[in-house]
């Protein structure tokens, strides 16, 4: 950054030497934000001067190239309801497939969002992921490449849909041999395709083959970490043909390379604020480039984020007038804030636990002094067994000694001791040791399914919530299997996504969208459904917890609230979509405390709050701070701002 | 205290009907004993530097950990595979070196362990019954 002072009016006089400018100040210029979205997690550019953005929330909406104004908006697919789309790509007439995942669909739209017909209808999709138009092969054809996340299969298809190849993930190997599952996927010219390893921080650039002859892999790269060439959750990623650009989700940027995977620059700068915007990129999940955009009367490149946790995504102008000689990439600037937590929490004895996704560490508080106290950190990112991976879910055991984490990527559980809670409460680093472990695929579980849910039953039985299936894992202290069996869901595209035991021991199962409640007793080695409510002011269900006199609290991510369900079938609202004390961003999981207080991880505004058992605000807290006097979103973002505050973009530069 | 050169105690000993004398005797380091973090094996080890047993590792020297495992539970379980590592829990790493593991009926060896900068570091045996991965850890402490 240039320090600079002002004399006068037009009359500047540099007081420190030029710094080398940083690579966001020279990778991309932002032009507009549009916000008003559920979740924009994917998005395509055509020439026309139109992009199309995929909402997960089951959208698929249009908006102009020039300043991001709604075009159009469509939830349907022929006479079918879209559910999750997932990825959208654009055809070479400017036409769009649009992956719904959970149906298992690719759809055809024309540009004007009209739907035309199903894609590769005869091909079976388990859950179709990412989409890529190009042309690969010699002589070069036109061919639609697709990730299944159910398989972790790249599909290799022709313009009208035929298959060509199905490129399975033992392609994917690092360098170490261990195999890559493939996330995103895009045509990086001449021929070559490039994909993005989320889970295993890495990017690939292969060629596809010809017949049935190997893939070849030209170049391999990444790993975990915020410097150049290192990932952190690699998610999208698009090439104008040049370069590769990749949406590296909790490193909060937009990285460009070559196909080689050198000379890396960054889009954006990492937000630290929530709501932070013009420039700022906040966990993005994809991009999209294209040159040669129509935009207004004139014709240049194009390149926008989306950042599905900022509800929004931002357009910018990639390009560099003259490539930099030395580049000093931009790391995430903390100042202090660093309560990114996840969507999990437990709560055992006077212990609360709250997970961050980015560090892979689970925090611990003390709630024996009234307000939480951070006491300690468990774990951190690998693979070894005393690492983790994701942590998908939570449940403390033993009064709060002990505590069993779901690790979806390194696929096992893991179960922690923490030493008992001292006279005298301090930061204690080495509080916990690894007990042991236990891997997925010794659970007797259908192969590739991970573990969505955990509960604390009787003498510490823990139940486990397998996402396939679905079925219910009943583990012993000692995480040995004392019984596994499926649960009746309902005949819909929920998938489970937590459970909990309620006071008279009857089980509810979660169930996302369409939000339904499912309860469960066990009967014998097997578990028989007692009660279904679907639960049609909830959104998004993420979070389960049961509450005395068997009421049932569930956190609506997409509501920004939690929902409670009493056992006459009424339900109350607690919270409202904000920045406030009271109100909720994305609201992730929740628990309750041993006085019936509500415990809700408010992970889009990085903190956590305390409710009444009637719903009233206590207290927010987070790492390092606690207050008690709830603060206006005025007072909340004046505070946000006053060591560092967004940078202004120039209006002339907004276009 | 030179960590290689054997552990010297000078002992009573009595030697015949009432007569003292005292010796020199050479006490090698004993095997030392943990249980594992749940308590489901005995795991006794000891280290060994240029095959001779030493009471610590020498700093950025190759040595070598001796395990015999011994299951407390019932009916008995047999490790069908261990992983040996070491980590400074302090500093955030671990090893700059992965050591060669041979699993036998007694138990087994790490071969090649190198701790290369002095401080505590944190020993983990993870052992895999072929159901759970159980944890057996001590320090050793290296100043």
């Amino acid at each position: 950054m240039t320090l600079s002072l002002v004399v006068a009016a037009g009359t500047t006089v540099q007081s420190v030497p030029q710094a080398i400018p940083s690579s966001s100040e020279l990778a991309g210029k932002f032009l507009w934000q549009r916000g008003g979205f559920e979740s924009p997690v994917a998005c395509a550019i055509v020439p026309a001067g139109v992009v199309a953005v995929a909402d997960s929330s089951g959208e698929f909406v249009g908006v102009s190239a020039l300043d991001g104004s709604i075009l159009w908006r469509t939830k349907s697919a022929g006479d079918e309801k879209l559910v999750e789309p997932s990825a959208v790509a654009a055809l070479p007439d400017g036409s769009f497939l649009l992956c719904d995942r959970r149906r298992g669909r690719v759809e055809h739209y024309a540009t004007s969002g009209a739907w035309i017909k199903r894609f590769a209808a005869d091909t079976f999709f388990g859950r179709p992921g990412s989409i890529a138009v190009g042309t690969a092969g010699v002589p070069p054809l036109a061919c639609v490449a697709i990730v299944d996340d159910a398989s972790g299969e790249i599909v290799i298809c022709s313009e009208t849909g035929e298959v060509i190849r199905r490129i399975g993930r033992e392609t994917f190997k690092k360098k170490d041999g261990s195999i890559c599952t493939p996330s995103g996927i895009a045509f990086a010219g001449f021929g070559r395709l490039v994909a993005t390893a989320a889970e295993q921080n890495h990017v690939f650039v292969f060629e596809p083959p010809q017949g049935s002859d190997p893939v070849r892999v030209l170049q391999v790269w990444g790993g975990r970490g915020p410097f150049p060439g290192l990932f952190n959750h690699p998610l999208g990623v698009a090439s104008d043909g040049n370069w590769i650009f990749v949406a590296d989700q909790y490193n909060h940027r937009i990285s460009r390379q070559d196909a080689r995977g050198q000379g890396q620059l960054a889009y954006g700068q990492h937000a630290v604020r929530p709501r932070e915007g013009e420039g700022a990129v906040h966990y993005p999940t994809a991009i999209a480039v294209c040159r040669d955009v129509s935009i207004g009367s004139s014709k240049r490149s194009l390149a926008v984020v989306c950042e599905p946790f900022e509800r929004r995504i931002q357009a910018f102008e990639p390009g560099l007038d003259a490539e930099p000689v030395d580049i000093r990439l931009v790391l995430p600037k903390l100042d202090g804030v660093q309560s990114h937590f996840g969507d999990s929490v437990a709560r055992e004895g006077q212990r609360l636990f709250m997970h961050d996704p980015e560090s892979c560490s689970i925090v611990v508080f003390d709630l024996s002094k009234g307000q939480p106290l951070h006491v300690s950190n468990v774990g951190s990112a690998g693979a070894k067994p005393h690492e983790f991976g994701s942590i998908d879910a939570m449940v403390g055991l033993a009064g709060g000694t002990r505590l069993l984490v779901a690790d979806g990527i390194n696929r096992r559980l893991a179960l922690w001791e923490l030493t008992p809670p001292p006279k005298e409460i301090i930061f204690e680093p080495f509080m916990a040791r690894l007990v042991k472990t236990r891997p997925y695929d010794r659970l007797g579980l259908p192969a590739g399914t991970k573990i969505v849910g955990l509960a604390r039953g009787p003498n510490d039985l823990v139940l486990a919530l397998s996402e396939e299936g679905p079925s219910i894992v009943t583990l012993d202290s000692s995480l040995r299997t004392e019984t596994a069996a499926p649960i009746s869901a309902p005949d819909t595209t929920a998938r489970p996504c937590s459970i909990a035991i309620g006071q008279s021991g009857v089980v509810g199962v979660l169930f996302d969208r369409p939000a339904i409640l499912c309860l469960y007793v066990r009967e014998g080695l097997s578990w028989r459904s007692t009660e279904t409510r679907t639960l049609a002011d909830v959104a998004c269900a993420n979070g389960l917890v049961a509450m005395p006199n068997d009421e049932w609290l569930v956190v609506d991510s997409w509501g920004d609230s939690v929902t409670r369900l009493n056992s006459e079938g009424t339900a109350s609202r607690t919270g409202s979509r904000g920045v406030a004390d009271g109100q909720l961003w994305l609201p992730g999981a929740a628990t309750i405390g041993s006085g019936g207080e509500i415990y809700v991880v408010d992970g889009g505004n990085h903190r956590a709050q305390r409710f009444s058992s009637s719903g009233d605000w206590e207290m927010t807290f987070s790492l390092g701070r606690t207050y008690t006097r709830a603060r206006t979103a005025d007072e909340v973002l004046r505070i946000r701002k006053k060591t560092d505050g967004p940078v202004a973009i120039p209006e002339d530069s907004k276009q | 205290m030179n960590p290689i050169a054997p552990r010297v105690a000078i002992a009573l000993v009595l030697c015949g009907a009432g007569s003292l004398a005292l010796q020199r005797v050479d006490a090698k380091p004993p095997w030392k004993e943990v249980t594992s973090n749940d308590g489901s094996w005995r795991v006794k080890w000891r280290l060994l530097v240029d095959q001779r047993e030493v009471e610590l590792p020498v700093p950025r020297r190759r040595f070598t950990i001796e395990l015999k495992l011994e299951s407390t539970c019932t009916p008995p379980q047999t490790p069908r595979l261990i992983v040996v590592d070491a980590q400074m829990p302090e500093h955030g790493h671990g090893m700059n070196v992965a050591p060669t593991i041979l699993l036998d009926e007694q138990g087994g060896r790490a071969d090649g362990m190198l701790f290369h900068m002095t401080g505590r570091w944190e020993v983990d045996v993870d052992i895999d019954d072929g159901c759970t991965v159980e944890r057996a850890q001590w320090n050793i402490g290296m100043y």
